[in-house]
């Protein structure tokens, strides 16, 4: 039986699971795109999505622990909801003019301070009311915390899905704000038991239409002086098309993809492949065919390709821009296109190629790091013939390789090497890496013959450039210098590369910014290893320090935090290294978590034990979980494992998370203290987690972490259990 | 899995973490070496009382106290002396067609000893060589090369001039003095490849030991210098008026910046100011820009952008103009003014025939300017 009361339980109306499920669900869809904005603002990679994820959850958890210190009342509940909503309208109209904010021009990069203070600013609009929801809904249901957090989990759990299945494949970021804003005063208005404010609602209403309205026309202000033509949100990203002359630009989350025409590019992707084995039958082209490199690769008269691209809006949003001629490479019955991940296609095909091209983002995030490892070049080779070959190419510098450079280039080459015994570089301000079993030749006579006899028509890949960027000073210094390095394989477990890529790009704004980054790759790994428990110890400390032993139950929901967040996105992470990314299973993963936090706390209702057993039973659980996670890492395993998974780490968390707070709000503290511990410890796990434990520290040994952090909070558990031994 | 199985993979797993290990692996294996720095008096700066001086290699005329470093990160006042840091540092090094730089009126088809060191005096967001440009001397690695050496390096490597380019070669003023002596020595010609950020005093002493020198002017806009390049316009054009003046073989390159600087008023008042001051002989090349550095973001020009400053350029009544990477177009190869004929075609870096004889026209004998031989 729960100890809490069941009194107020009996007598819900509407409003009493409204408010709550509200609540989470705005709160999810909000942060889904608050994510997907920044992206297009700024850049995808592990330290922005840090900033982000962590300073929201940062303000979430001072917005449920200060909200006792605001005199509000449950009166305020719809107001605070609908302070929310204009919140996300300021945020959101703010982030798309952020540029004129930091007074730069567009295309020119916003560093890495710029993005921290956005993120930061953005959070506190955004996620601050949400934490003081969080307390106000405690406090309105009368102290009945389990519910709030049952009928939060269960509305996050549907915006997850609503968001991702039926509002990013359909509608742009800001039409989607509207209708959540819309959607969330309809329900205002309809079930509160309160007054709402008529007049403001109407406003914001007003605004939320002009957000529909507007949304292109303020994409091309953002844009200018480059004149915009074209905008589309597809699921995986959005997709801006500026024109000048004859060339138009793609943009795909405001990072420049490609430009067409723009010969050399397409050549570059290309022909240094191609000219290794010109009468190559079978080619794969993993992401990049709309640069050009299509038509490049079908000059090749006997070749057939495949070209895997994720995303299926790019093909017809390319076809209603280009010129006739351009597109109609496109139907060529040479060519095979598929929409999957391009690890999915490759564990699929049964195909055998004979050159495969990579041109995918470079590692920028732990997601797209897949593509730089080891395993990723094994599962190729298993689907290239004896003397295939396979291209990657990265951006470098054509005078001179930094420190950080050099490492990341080196990574490369090092794990190219680890599966293909001949690997080439060809120099220039990108590198391409050429990597075989058989013979590989980079010397200019070798590929203009090939040219010539193969009557391959090129403009910039040709004797007149070629002897120049293949001059034997600049190819043997390169190898040289990125082969000289111990060897540092970057592999699926242990996902090194993205962190030098991190480095190498943090050093562009100014080299202290490299500098922290490479701070942290110095230090021992120990150390490492044990931080999290030294962070979550540390902030109990203040606790203690405040609050007494009353603290003591915030220690849990401290490592609960930090367990969950890095839990979950490693479990994502090991998904999409098994089976490739797949748009809907990763919302349906996200899902399982969140209706595991549903789950628990229900569950809670049922099984908690008086003497505070079930919280001992949810630390074993979430360390059974751990120990699996981490036997399972290495192996095969059933799709259906890693839902599992993380189904059961819900449900611990759920159940947890309502267990430690028993004590909290017995003890007649903050209805927000609990709720606000959990999120600082989740702000923790989202700044050390993907940013800098998983490429340090590796998958493996960041769950040796996490053991650790829960073991000990087991045993400190085992002698005190809070709140249930002590009467 | 069986039993015995999973234990197994178990202990499997808990001896891969190699615990041993953990206290010492660090990703980050690399540590520079130690700085190499020259410590080498510098040639242009006054003294100022307090230990004090004031650098006037370049426009920025940078103040400094003792042991503060100018503006460029090169150069250190050590106990009131003033001292280059990179003299004979070189961190940059490549036998490079001199079509690269690019120079068309000059040794055509000829290989050029490129060198650089770290450094710069402004800090342009769309810099190619940032790695070694924007950071201070102790940031990158950097080899000893004394000026002797760079001759003998250059003949070596069967090239006709030494090249001082990639970052800012102003910065390296001293160290590029003496590499050109000693280069002339032994037969050698000099290039400077420069943004003309340097005072007139500094520029009449190189003049008098090179043998050409390309100005990059990165747009006829002070705003555009201001935001784009942390520097200004008037000191550049000065500069280039100097070189002309001093009869110093000159070219000029002007990156197109989709959006940034490729307003076709502006190029028409600048191709008016060059024809004026310079004369209409001065080749202009119009690059075609390619995203970098801060400026990844923005297109790349495009092809028929090029040809409208070109044609602008042209109808202003310049008579050398050239477009810049893209190779095969038209427009990178030399046409006799006077009769239009093809005098030297080149496609790419490389020279497909050249149609002068002894630097005039084959066809109609009409001089070609620049240095042919």
């Amino acid at each position: 039986m729960s100890l809490l009361s069941r009194s107020h339980s009996r007598n819900l109306d509407l409003s009493q699971i409204m408010f709550p499920f509200l609540l989470g669900f705005l709160s999810i869809s909000m942060q889904i795109f608050l994510l997907r904005e920044f992206l297009v603002q700024f850049y995808g990679n592990e330290i922005i999505y840090g900033f982000v994820l962590g300073f929201w959850l940062l303000w979430g958890s001072l917005g449920s622990l200060l909200a006792s210190k605001f005199s509000l009342q449950k009166k305020h509940l719809p107001l605070l909801f609908e302070i929310a909503i204009f919140s996300s309208l300021v945020v959101f109209s703010g982030l798309r003019f952020i540029r004129f904010l930091w007074g730069k021009p567009f295309g020119e990069s916003l560093g890495i301070s710029s993005s921290f203070f956005t993120a930061l600013i953005c959070c506190f609009l955004l996620s601050f009311p949400f934490g003081l929801l969080f307390f106000l809904n405690v406090a309105y249901l009368k102290g009945d915390l389990t519910k709030v957090y049952l009928l939060e989990s269960l509305g996050a759990c549907l915006a997850g899905l609503i968001v991702d299945l039926g509002l990013i494949p359909f509608f742009t970021c800001w039409q989607s704000i509207a209708l959540l804003g819309i959607f969330s005063l309809l329900l205002l208005l309809l079930f509160s038991p309160n007054k709402i404010n008529l007049v403001a609602s109407a406003l914001i209403s007003i605004a939320l239409f002009l957000f529909i309205i507007f949304d292109f026309q303020t994409q091309k202000i953002a844009t200018k002086p480059l004149p915009l033509i074209k905008s589309h949100d597809s699921p995986f990203g959005r997709w801006q098309v500026v024109k000048i002359d004859e060339q138009i630009t793609l943009y795909q989350d405001g990072l420049a993809a490609a430009s067409i025409p723009d010969p050399a590019e397409a050549e570059e992707i290309t022909h240094f492949a191609l000219l290794q084995r010109p009468e190559a039958k079978k080619i794969l082209l993993i992401g990049g065919g709309f640069s050009g490199a299509i038509e490049e690769i079908l000059k090749y008269p006997q070749t057939s390709l495949d070209y895997v691209e994720i995303d299926p809006d790019i093909i017809p949003l390319l076809k209603s821009l280009l010129p006739s001629e351009k597109k109609s490479f496109f139907d060529s019955p040479r060519l095979t296109i598929h929409h999957l991940d391009g690890r999915a296609f490759l564990q699929k095909t049964k195909e055998i190629f004979d050159v495969v091209i990579v041109a995918i983002p470079e590692p920028a995030t732990a997601q797209l790091n897949r593509f730089y490892t080891r395993e990723f070049y094994s599962l190729i080779k298993d689907r290239l013939s004896n003397d295939g070959v396979v291209s990657i190419r990265v951006s470098s510098a054509e005078n001179y390789q930094s420190l950080s450079l050099t490492l990341y280039l080196n990574n490369i080459y090092a794990t190219l090497s680890s599966v293909f015994s001949n690997i080439e570089i060809i120099p220039g301000d990108t590198n391409i890496f050429l990597a075989s079993d058989g013979q590989l030749s980079i010397n200019p006579d070798f590929l203009v013959t090939n040219l010539k006899k193969y009557q391959i028509e090129t403009r910039f890949i040709r004797a007149q450039t070629l002897a120049a960027r293949l001059s034997p000073l600049r190819v043997e210094r390169l190898k040289s210098k990125v082969s000289s390095l111990s060897s540092s394989i970057n592999s699926d477990l242990q996902p090194k590369g993205f962190f030098y890529f991190l480095i190498h790009w943090a050093s562009q704004f100014g080299l202290n910014e490299a500098r922290i980054l490479e701070f942290f790759a110095k230090i021992p790994q120990i150390f490492l290893i044990f931080l999290p428990l030294l962070l979550c110890l540390t902030i109990f400390f203040f606790l203690f320090i405040v609050r007494g032993k009353a603290a003591l139950p915030g220690l849990p929901l401290i490592v609960l935090g930090f367990t969950s967040l890095m839990a979950e996105v490693l479990i994502l992470l090991w998904f999409q290294i098994r089976f490739g990314y797949i748009y809907e299973k990763i919302a349906l993963l996200i899902a399982f978590f969140m209706f595991g936090l549903f789950a628990g706390a229900f569950f809670s209702q049922k099984f908690t034990s008086p003497k505070g057993q079930s919280l001992l039973a949810d630390q074993t659980l979430i360390l059974v979980i751990l120990i699996f996670l981490l036997i399972l890492l290495p192996v095969k395993i059933s799709s259906f494992i890693p839902y599992f998974f993380l189904f059961l780490l819900g449900v611990a968390g759920g159940h947890l998370f309502v267990v430690s707070n028993l004590p909290l709000i017995k003890g007649g503290q903050s209805y927000g203290l609990g709720y606000g511990l959990d999120l600082a410890g989740s702000f923790l796990g989202a700044i050390l987690g993907s940013p800098l434990f998983f490429p340090i520290l590796g998958l493996p040994k960041s769950i040796l972490s996490l053991l650790i952090l829960n073991l000990s909070c087991l045993f400190l558990l085992l002698f005190y259990r809070p709140g249930f031994n002590h009467k | 899995m069986k039993r015995r199985d999973f234990l197994k993979l178990s202990c499997g797993l808990c001896l891969s973490l190699r615990p041993g290990k953990l206290c010492s692996e660090s990703l980050f294996p690399l540590n520079l070496k130690q700085p190499n720095l020259s410590k080498v008096e510098a040639r242009y700066y006054e003294k100022l009382p307090d230990r004090e001086i004031k650098c006037t290699l370049c426009p920025r005329y940078c103040h400094l106290g003792d042991k503060e470093r100018g503006y460029c990160g090169v150069r250190e006042n050590d106990g009131g002396i003033y001292y280059t840091l990179v003299y004979g540092k070189v961190c940059a090094v490549n036998v490079d067609p001199i079509e690269k730089k690019p120079f068309f009126h000059f040794l055509p088809g000829t290989l050029a000893f490129s060198l650089a060191t770290a450094g710069c005096n402004v800090n342009c967001k769309f810099c190619q060589n940032w790695q070694i440009s924007q950071v201070r001397p102790e940031q990158v690695e950097a080899f000893d090369l004394p000026p002797e050496a760079v001759a003998l390096a250059a003949q070596r490597n069967n090239c006709l001039s030494v090249a001082y380019t990639y970052t800012e070669p102003v910065i390296f003023f001293e160290y590029m003095v003496d590499s050109s002596i000693a280069s002339r020595k032994r037969g050698l010609k000099n290039v400077v490849v420069t943004g003309g950020h340097i005072n007139p005093e500094p520029l009449e002493d190189l003049i008098k030991v090179v043998d050409a020198i390309k100005v990059d002017l990165k747009s006829f806009s002070e705003a555009f210098y201001k935001e784009y390049v942390r520097g200004e316009l008037k000191p550049v054009l000065e500069a280039i008026k100097l070189i002309h003046q001093r009869k110093m073989w000159q070219e000029i390159v002007y990156l197109v910046i989709p959006t940034l600087n490729d307003q076709e008023t502006m190029i028409r008042q600048m191709c008016r100011w060059l024809l004026k001051e310079v004369g209409p002989d001065v080749p202009l090349h119009f690059s075609r820009f390619h995203p970098m550095y801060l400026l990844k973001n923005l297109p790349p020009t495009p092809i028929s952008t090029l040809e409208k400053l070109y044609s602008i350029a042209k109808q202003e009544g310049l008579r050398y103009v050239y477009i810049g990477n893209v190779p095969g177009h038209k427009a990178e190869s030399t046409y006799c003014p006077f009769c239009g004929q093809l005098l030297i075609e080149r496609v790419g870096y490389q020279i497909e025939r050249i149609e002068l004889r002894d630097g005039k026209c084959r066809y109609c004998h009409a001089p070609i300017p620049g240095i042919w031989t």
